[in-house]
Formats: structure tokens, C-alpha cells, sequence
């Protein structure tokens, strides 16, 4: 007997066995989808992107600022437990004295002990200006609960990462054999906080993902490095 | 009782139902200005939705290549590739699976291509707890009910009857707001996806080059799905393969501004094998089944671009007969003009006969698609099918040989004009209406008047004009 | 001079000759001197569409004898136009006629498309007798099939004493549809109550659309509820008989 793959590949074939039921032709050149000016600033595109779509943008203009702006959001919602990338790979320094200082405890372990976090912390491995979208591979240290399952997410982000379009984000993995997505199980990409339009097609905001997504942006880069 | 029969029975129900035209009056309105206003915002719409059928073309061209190329790459990525030939394969697939990993509870991600096989049925008449995890799916299913639209699963619902039922399913507190409703149900399913043992999820794009598993949602339920139980189980049809990753960009931004409205949708989650050994979470096993069901069929027929499909609800939305009838009128899975050309191709020509008949054949499908499916043209050819299959009743057989002799006899049509002028001159009123006619006029003259027919037709009118055109010193 | 054919339609010729004779007058305006063959009767898309090929293919080769000679075939109709210029092709393929099939559809013109895309004419040179405020339906087979749009607007925007507003819906369906108001009665009619709540709401007088069959449909519906908004036919309109 036969299997269902021989089956099905073998029915494929047969069918396309004549002709191709399409012309053949070349897909070179491909057109963005979002418009977008070539001097447009990306950073101001990113921030409104992100903010008509729900997300809340701190601007921070180095690390230091970047750190007051994540103090004073869990400081401000008595934030007792956090899930946490492992700091390399969030760009800012001074996390873990941060979080000491506020009492807050760092959760580790499985996803129904993750679950009981209030808050998320991650940082991004790129944005995406046109759409206000970040984009966040798994990896060692980066788990994916941490901008899922806790109710606010926080995502730190420095401006040098910041690509027009997607397309954009594309043609670099592209120049990169496409490593990343074979690399990492999973990569997301995340356009704003958690909504649903079910019910009579009317937006709520906050379903099963984080009800809120709060994004620290670095900025003057050049100072910091 | 005759399909036919069935047919429009359903669509007398939904024409009567208040509560389903009150949500579909909301709904599709909301719907058609999204993507309108996402459409014309692009850089150039037609140039887009070419490029995106091109990409869909060219997967078609080269379908089994591709599947073969993708399965290698979810192998080297660490996951299994299953096949089933037909929907009953897919569950007994998916529940060896559940066997073999001892689970228990499942929480599903949206999945047209397990409404398809029913899947849900099966895994509860084996004891597996099953929860749909998409609001709108979650909610059909404490209904008991079916998806009415691809997209909107509960779009013929309206949210004072969504209140009711999660206030007596639930103990929901009531409320008319769907702010208040979906916080309650957040609640309710948090607890699901740490108890599930098992995630499955549809897939909305396979991109070859990489093996990687496209899905897009807004709410967080398929990340949750996909990503907190130890299994993860992704579901597709043999047609959902695409070749590359910038055919994935274009596809997936059409999809978002078709369907939504949005730029992108919140989650587009691309998953790439189960979880590294070196990863902290993630599930510890993938497969991905791929399921044929018919579509072999379709492929290299007249009918293939229906496989281009890329299931964004436009076309139901922008459809004046899905405006009325909704979604459940058409029967199964794929309601609306889509559906129209799918269910008969998938279930065969008898099923349903009458919904190639249910369009006006307007083309709001086809202007609405962002691939391009000419969906008139194939409502037409599958109602050549029909004809050639002998589906016609006698009447319509008789009439329509009666017309040919009429049309083909300049003689005849003139006299069957004359008839007809001189009966409806007699039924007609004092402004030239016509109220009531007899079957199976009536089903016009039931809501509209008909005028009467002419009491010289134009040719004849033409030869005094030409008369007086001709006589010298008289003009017009 | 081209040798240019009036393909009038059949619901024309039977139900609304004076939309054949306002065709006319525009026509021959223009300085053209039209033909009416006299053994023409239906193009045959009521048995296409309905799938009736077999019968449908008869009738279209007694369309390809009557107007085989002519340069233009001119129809005020997008429907019918579209028919011919779409569906004779596939109608034929595969059979000995299929060249002249293609060669009748390049050369069917649907009434608008006809005076400004082959002839260059926007100004109809006419008036309405008093102030006329008008809504545009875009009747589907000649908005979407032949994207049908700009023609009749850029004539209607010439046209003295009429001044055009919005209708929201105006590309809606009215749900004719041909055999469909029959087949699908329900549904049909609850399309057209769609359509009269836009008509209800437009600040018009008439409602101006290209397909006789889309008229008389609505026209049926506002009769009915004894509405005084009327639905007419560009051509009326742009030979200045409304």
C-alpha cells in the first residue's frame, strides 16, 4: 500500500503533468507595500505607528534615561515579579540592580510559575518603522513567554535597529542566508498590543496576549558608543 | 427533503432574523470600509495584488516540489511532517498523535482545514478535552454552533446575544459591552493553555526555503497555542506553500489589509521546528500535517486559482448575498462567494447545487480579492457543469429551448414580443405596473413591480422615425 | 466613416424603446449614420449565465451573422457589452467561430465607452428642460466588467441643468442579476431593499445608471413604495430626454 504522501505528491504531479496551469514568469523586482518617503524620519514613523496601534513609546535619549523610564513604570504599578531576557540581549545596562532595588523578583522556570509575572521585559532584534512592528527571535535567555504571557510587556529597543519596511527586515535576513529563521524556532512579530475585532467587528484591546505594550526606545547613539 | 429545498429554507431563516441582520448590517459595513481605507493607502494597490497572485501562481505551478522542499526543511529544523489524503485520515493522524504523547487536553489556534474534518468531534468522542482559543471560535463553540465567516467565526452574532450566552454558559456578569466580554473570557482560557498538553494551530503560509510555519492573528491565542504546550500540532492544506520569503511579505500584508484593515496583523508567528535545545520554552515536539482533501482535484482544472485562495474573508464581506444570507446559509465550512467555488469542488457538484446560483454574479468577490480570484468566472463555469450534468430541472430545460427557438427566429421573437407586450399591456395597472404575476414570476412581483412590456416595440418605432427622418422639411 | 451597428438589446427593444431612440439621437448627433440590422435579437447571456451553453452558442452565432460586418457594434448596455466582450471567447473556444468570436468582442461597445474612449467626445451637447440633481448607480457588469466609471460622468458633467451628488453604494448591486431575480427571489429583493435605502437617502431627484435591466429592476422596488425618485438610462439622460 501505498503512502499518503506518495499519494498526494503523486496526484500533485499528475495534475501538473500537461502544462503548469500558469504562465511561468520572472517575480525580480518586487514593489513595497507601505508607502513610505525616502527622507522619512523612521524613529518619528516608528513612535506614531506604534501609538496607533496601542503601543506606548519612552523615548530615552541614552541609558540612563532608559533606566528612570523602566523604574518609573514598575515602580508605578507595584510590579512584584518580573520574566526577564537575560541581559545580553536587552540593551540596557543595570537591570538586575534595578529590579533589586525595587524588590522586584526575577521568575525563572515553567510557563504555569511564569504566568503568575506581572510584567515582561525583553528587549527587540529589530523594528520595523512603517508599521510600528518589533520583531523578537527565540534563542538562549529569550524566552518567548516573556512578551506573552505576563499582563505588560516591556521591550527595550535602540534606535540603530529600527528598518523602513518589512520588506526591509526581509532582504537583510535575505544578505544573511536566512539563518535567523532556521536559527530560532520562533520569531515573532508583534504590531501593537493584543486585540480582537470578533465581536461585532468592533477593536478591543487586550485579549490573550499582554494588555499593554510598553516600548523604551534609546536614542543618540553616536554619544553612547 | 431535497438539497435545494434546504437552501433556501436557510436563506428564508436568516432573512427573517432580525438579531442576524442587525450583525451583519454591522459587521460587513465595518469590514468593507477597513479594507478600503487599507487598500488605498499602499503604494499602489493593483500592482500589489498582481504581485501577490504571481506569488501564489507561481506555488501552484510547482505545488509538489515545494512541499517536498518544505518538508526537508521542517526535518532539518527538528519537527515531523505528517500526510493525510482526506479529512478522516487528518483526525486519525491527529489522534494517533495524541495517543502516542498521552495527552489529554488540547487548545486549538484557528484552523479552517480542521472545520474541514471536524476534528474537534473526534478528539471528544476519544475523551480529549478540546477549547477553541480564539475568542470568537471559543465562543461558537460554547454555542454549539459553526463558523459563519472565515475571518469573524461569530459575526452572526450580535454582542447582546454574546453577553447572554457567557452570562448562562459562564456566569458572566452582564454587560453590553465587548470590552467587558473579552476580559472575562481572557480569564477563562489563561487556565486552558498551562493545562493543555497539546497546541494545534491552522497555518495561514509554509514558506519552503525555510520549513517555517506562517500564522497571523491578532489576539495572542495561537502564540499561546503554538507555544505553551508541550506539542504543537500545525495544520494545513497542501496549497498553503509558498516558495520564499518575500513572497511571504507581500502575501502576509495583502492578508492583514484584506481582511482587517490593518498594516499588520498584532502576532504574525513564524515557527521553525520545536523548541532548541538551548531555547527556554517553546514546545519539544512539532509536526506538521499536510492534508490533501480534494484539492489534487482542483489543481491544473479550470477552477485552480481557487487554490490561490489565501482566506481573507474580503470577498464575503464585500458580497451583497453574504450582506443578506450570512454565513451558515451556505452550508459548510467556506461560506460566501469563496465558498460558492469551494464546497462544490471539495464535496462534489451535488452538494448544495444551488450555490453557484446564489450571485448576481456583480463581481464585488473579484474586485474585493487581493489575489485576484475571478470568482464570477467560475461561478459560470460550475453552472455549465451543472447544466452538462444534468442538474436542471425540466422546466428550466424547456424554457431555455423555448428562448433559443425564440432568439434564433427573427419571426418569433417578434410575435413572442408582440404576446408578451399584449398580456402585460392587459395585467398591467393604470401606470403601466404590474403587481402580481403568476410562478415563477411571482418571486419578483412578490417585492417589486414589473413593467409592462412596450406597446410598439423599438424596431417597429424606428421605421416611423426613419419615415420622418426621410421626409424633407420635417426634423426631430 | 466607420460602418457603426445599434445593438439595442432585447430588453430594449421590447420594454424601453425609447431608450433605444435616445441611443439613437446621440448616436446620429455625432454625425454618424447608424445601422439597425434588422434580425437582431439577443446577445444570449440569460442562457450563459444560467449555464446553458448549448443554447447560449446558437444565439451568439446569430449575433456573429448579424454584426460580423460592422466596424463598431454600439449597445446601451454594459451588460450585454460585457458579454460579448468577455464571455464570446470562452463561449467559443475550441470551436470553428472562436476567431470571429474574438474579433466581434475588441470591436462591441458599450454606449459611453463608445463616445468617449473611441471617439473622444465628453460633451453631449444637450440640456435637461428644468434643474435636475442626479446620483450615479454603476451597474456591475459595466463598472466592473468593463470598468465603466468615468465615461458617463465625464458626459453627465456636460449635460445643462444637471448637477451629479454622492450616493453612498452607488457600485452596490441592485441584485437584478438577471435570472437570479427569479431563481433567488428572496435574496434579490433583499439586495434591492439594500439599494433603495441608499436611493432613499441620496439628495437626488433621479438615479442615473447604464443597463436598462438594473433600471426597471429598481424602478419595480420604488413603484412599489411608491417612492417619486425614478432610476433612468444615461442615454436618456445625455440625449436630453428626462
Amino acid at each position: 500500500m501505498s503512502s499518503a504522501r506518495e499519494d498526494i505528491l503523486g496526484r500533485l504531479r499528475r495534475a501538473l503533468a500537461q502544462q503548469p496551469p500558469f504562465p511561468n514568469q520572472p517575480r525580480a523586482s518586487y514593489l513595497p507595500v507601505t508607502r513610505l518617503s525616502p527622507d522619512e524620519d523612521l524613529k518619528a514613523r516608528f513612535i506614531a505607528e506604534c501609538e496607533r496601534v496601542k503601543g506606548i513609546v519612552h523615548r530615552a535619549p541614552d541609558e540612563a534615561a532608559a533606566r528612570d523610564a523602566l523604574r518609573d513604570l514598575l515602580a508605578g504599578r507595584n510590579v512584584r515579579r518580573v520574566i526577564l531576557w537575560d541581559e545580553a540581549h536587552i540593551p540596557l545596562s543595570g537591570i538586575a540592580t534595578l529590579l533589586q532595588a525595587l524588590g522586584i523578583a526575577r521568575i525563572q522556570g515553567d510557563n504555569a510559575e511564569v504566568a503568575t509575572a506581572d510584567v515582561g521585559i525583553t528587549g527587540a532584534d529589530w523594528a520595523i518603522a512603517a508599521t510600528g512592528t518589533l520583531v523578537l527571535s527565540s534563542g538562549p535567555g529569550k524566552p518567548r513567554m516573556a512578551s506573552l504571557l505576563p499582563p505588560m510587556h516591556i521591550a527595550v529597543l535602540t534606535e540603530d535597529r529600527i528598518v523602513p519596511r518589512l520588506e526591509d527586515y526581509i532582504a537583510a535576513q535575505r544578505a544573511r542566508q536566512l539563518g535567523a529563521f532556521r536559527r530560532s524556532s520562533n520569531i515573532t512579530l508583534i504590531t501593537g498590543s493584543s486585540r480582537t475585532s470578533d465581536i461585532e467587528m468592533h477593536p478591543v484591546f487586550g485579549v490573550h496576549g499582554p494588555l499593554a505594550l510598553y516600548i523604551i526606545l534609546i536614542e543618540n547613539l553616536s554619544e553612547r558608543r | 427533503m431535497s438539497r435545494t429545498t434546504q437552501f433556501s429554507q436557510s436563506v428564508t431563516v436568516a432573512l427573517s432574523d432580525i438579531q442576524l441582520q442587525t450583525a451583519l448590517d454591522r459587521g460587513t459595513t465595518r469590514g468593507v470600509n477597513a479594507r478600503i481605507a487599507a487598500m488605498v493607502e499602499t503604494t499602489d494597490a493593483d500592482a500589489l495584488r498582481r504581485q501577490a497572485r504571481l506569488a501564489r501562481e507561481h506555488a501552484l505551478n510547482h505545488l509538489p516540489d515545494l512541499l517536498e522542499q518544505l518538508e526537508r526543511n521542517v526535518i532539518a529544523n527538528g519537527g515531523h511532517v505528517l500526510w493525510a489524503r482526506d479529512a478522516a485520515e487528518l483526525n486519525q493522524v491527529i489522534l494517533d498523535l495524541c495517543q502516542k504523547h498521552g495527552v489529554r487536553c488540547v487548545t486549538k489556534g484557528k484552523s479552517m482545514v480542521t472545520e474541514e474534518s471536524e476534528l474537534n468531534h473526534a478528539l471528544e468522542a476519544h475523551g480529549i478535552e478540546v477549547t477553541e482559543s480564539d475568542l470568537g471560535e471559543y465562543i461558537i463553540q460554547l454555542a454549539g454552533e459553526t463558523p459563519s465567516h472565515i475571518v469573524f467565526p461569530m459575526l452572526h452574532k450580535t454582542k447582546e446575544a454574546t453577553a447572554q450566552l457567557l452570562h448562562d454558559k459562564l456566569g458572566m456578569p452582564m454587560t453590553d459591552r465587548p470590552e467587558e466580554m473579552t476580559r472575562f473570557v481572557r480569564g477563562v482560557m489563561r487556565r486552558k493553555y498551562l493545562e493543555a498538553d497539546m497546541g494545534i494551530s491552522g497555518v495561514n503560509f509554509a514558506i519552503a526555503e525555510t520549513g517555517t510555519i506562517a500564522t497571523v492573528e491578532n489576539e495572542g491565542n495561537n502564540r499561546l497555542s503554538t507555544s505553551a504546550p508541550r506539542v504543537h500540532v500545525a495544520v494545513m492544506g497542501v496549497e498553503k506553500v509558498i516558495a520564499t520569503w518575500e513572497d511571504y511579505a507581500i502575501l502576509v500584508q495583502l492578508l492583514a489589509r484584506s481582511a482587517t484593515g490593518q498594516r499588520l496583523s498584532v502576532y504574525n508567528n513564524l515557527m521553525s521546528g520545536p523548541r532548541r535545545p538551548d531555547e527556554p520554552d517553546g514546545p519539544e515536539v512539532f509536526y506538521l500535517i499536510i492534508m490533501d482533501n480534494g484539492r489534487s482535484h482542483i489543481l491544473g482544472s479550470e477552477y485552480t486559482e481557487s487554490l490561490a485562495c489565501i482566506r481573507c474573508g474580503a470577498c464575503l464581506n464585500a458580497c451583497p448575498v453574504y450582506q443578506n444570507i450570512g454565513g451558515h446559509a451556505y452550508g459548510w465550512v467556506y461560506p460566501g462567494p469563496i465558498g460558492s467555488i469551494i464546497s462544490p469542488l471539495l464535496l462534489g457538484p451535488t452538494h448544495a447545487p444551488e450555490l453557484p446560483y446564489a450571485s448576481s454574479l456583480c463581481g464585488a468577490c473579484q474586485a474585493a480579492c487581493p489575489v485576484e480570484i475571478n470568482i464570477p468566472d467560475m461561478l459560470l463555469k460550475l453552472r455549465r457543469d451543472l447544466v452538462q450534468a444534468g442538474d436542471a430541472t425540466l422546466a428550466w430545460r424547456a424554457g431555455m429551448r423555448l428562448w433559443r427557438q425564440a432568439m434564433l427566429s427573427p419571426a418569433l421573437y417578434r410575435s413572442g414580443g408582440w404576446l408578451a407586450s399584449l398580456a402585460t399591456q392587459m395585467l398591467a395597472n393604470a401606470e403601466g405596473k404590474i403587481e402580481s404575476l403568476p410562478p415563477p414570476l411571482k418571486a419578483w412581483t412578490d417585492s417589486r413591480d414589473f413593467p409592462a412590456f412596450a406597446k410598439q416595440p423599438f424596431r417597429e418605432r424606428l421605421k416611423q422615425r426613419r419615415r420622418s427622418q426621410a421626409r424633407p422639411g420635417v426634423s426631430g | 466613416m466607420p460602418k457603426v451597428a445599434l445593438f439595442v438589446t432585447c430588453i430594449v427593444d421590447m420594454l424601453f424603446p425609447e431608450i433605444g431612440e435616445a441611443t439613437l439621437d446621440i448616436l446620429e448627433r455625432q454625425g454618424l449614420t447608424v445601422e439597425f440590422p434588422e434580425a437582431q435579437t439577443c446577445c444570449g447571456q440569460p442562457a450563459f449565465n444560467a449555464g446553458f451553453h448549448a443554447d447560449a452558442r446558437p444565439v451568439a452565432e446569430h449575433f456573429l451573422d448579424v454584426f460580423g460586418a460592422y466596424d463598431a457594434i454600439v449597445t446601451p448596455s454594459g451588460s450585454c457589452a460585457s458579454m460579448v466582450r468577455h464571455y464570446y471567447p470562452e463561449l467559443f473556444k475550441g470551436c470553428a467561430r472562436f476567431a470571429e468570436a474574438e474579433a466581434i468582442a475588441a470591436k462591441t461597445w458599450e454606449l459611453t465607452q463608445y463616445l468617449v474612449d473611441a471617439l473622444g467626445v465628453t460633451d453631449p451637447g444637450t440640456s435637461l428642460a428644468k434643474p435636475t440633481r442626479a446620483a450615479i448607480h454603476d451597474a456591475c457588469h459595466g463598472y466592473r466588467g468593463l470598468g465603466i466609471a468615468r465615461q458617463p460622468r465625464a458626459l453627465l458633467a456636460n449635460v445643462g441643468n444637471l448637477s451629479l451628488v454622492e450616493m453612498a453604494g452607488h457600485d452596490q448591486c441592485c441584485g437584478f442579476g438577471g435570472l437570479f431575480a427569479i431563481k433567488m427571489g428572496e435574496i434579490s429583493a433583499a439586495m434591492l431593499n439594500d439599494k433603495l435605502a441608499h436611493i432613499r437617502a441620496a439628495d437626488c431627484d433621479i438615479i442615473i445608471t447604464g443597463d436598462a435591466s438594473c433600471a426597471m429592476h429598481m424602478n419595480g422596488g420604488l413603484s412599489r413604495h411608491r417612492s417619486t425618485k425614478r432610476v433612468v438610462h444615461v442615454a436618456e439622460v445625455l440625449a436630453g430626454r428626462v
